[in-house]
């Protein structure tokens, strides 16, 4: 199964995955870090060093962030470039995660990936009404 | 070259950056003064993905942008981003014509005492704001253009 990481500026990640778990019940392989104000980049990089410590090479990670160029991203994106097995997913929004959640099973990471960004463009419009 | 925002930030180029600083400064293009950034190509990769595509970005060492700021007479207004007030001191040494620098994340390290949540200094930071002080360029703390502005000095005085 594909390992979730969500990963964003202040309380978000944690924020978003409790939404999403009202969509999904409990899921596995789910999980957040989030960039307060006070942490350098380097600590950071630590807790995430911590969440991918003993993933084995044949574990997929996909990392959701926030926005792109934010220190969310460029540490993620530090794993991704060291790690074919790790994809990173910017402008993470709520039903972008519940189709992740709901969908990994039996994919690989990259059709999920082009998946999400089919689904990414239905996820933000005007309403008709 | 007019350099609209001069800023101290040790995370380069992010999320702050990038959703208010480049619009309060009016930026057309980036310069990131940075030795190591410069001679790093993921670095380089990573920095450029984070800029914007309309604006004009460059990672040059520190003699290099000192040098370019010199020898650039157009008015394009720049954003000029350097690590640390180590950095930022260097350019005033250089001769750059400075007269503010924003204070954005200096962030937290063993060894170094939190001033705000993300000003965090030691002895040698405080030695370099000092000496920035003490030609004439002001010095503030905001992360983001619509903080309220405080003075790095009197902060670390205290």
């Amino acid at each position: 199964m594909i390992n979730i990481l969500v990963v964003t500026h202040g309380k978000m990640a944690e924020g978003i995955i409790h939404s999403a778990k009202m969509f999904t019940s409990e899921a596995d392989n789910v999980e957040f870090l989030c960039l307060m104000e006070d942490m350098g980049q380097d600590e950071l990089s630590d807790l995430m060093n911590e969440k991918m410590k003993g993933l084995s090479n044949e574990e997929q990670f996909l990392i959701f962030c926030d926005i792109i160029g934010g220190t969310p991203f460029k540490i993620s994106s530090k794993f991704s470039f060291n790690n074919d097995n790790v994809s990173v997913f910017y402008g993470v929004n709520l039903p972008i995660l519940v189709h992740a959640i709901l969908t990994r099973d039996g994919k690989c990471l990259s059709s999920l990936t082009s998946e999400l960004v089919e689904v990414s463009h239905d996820s933000l419009g005007l309403s008709d009404i | 070259m007019n350099i609209t925002v001069f800023r101290i930030d040790e995370r380069l180029i992010h999320g702050q950056i990038v959703t208010a600083w480049i619009a309060y400064a009016n930026a057309n293009r980036i310069i990131v003064a940075d030795d190591k950034a410069a001679n790093d190509e993921f670095q380089k990769t990573l920095l450029q993905m984070a800029t914007p595509k309309t604006i004009e970005l460059q990672i040059l060492g520190m003699d290099e942008t000192i040098r370019t700021i010199k020898e650039d007479t157009s008015d394009t207004k720049t954003l000029l981003l350097v690590r640390g007030p180590k950095e930022a001191l260097q350019m005033i040494e250089g001769g750059l014509d400075l007269k503010e620098i924003n204070v954005g994340n200096i962030n937290m390290k063993k060894g170094k005492t939190k001033i705000l949540g993300n000003l965090w200094i030691d002895d040698e930071d405080i030695r370099n704001l000092n000496k920035i002080h003490e030609v004439g360029v002001a010095l503030e703390v905001r992360t983001v253009p619509n903080e309220r502005s405080q003075d790095v000095i009197k902060l670390i005085s205290k």
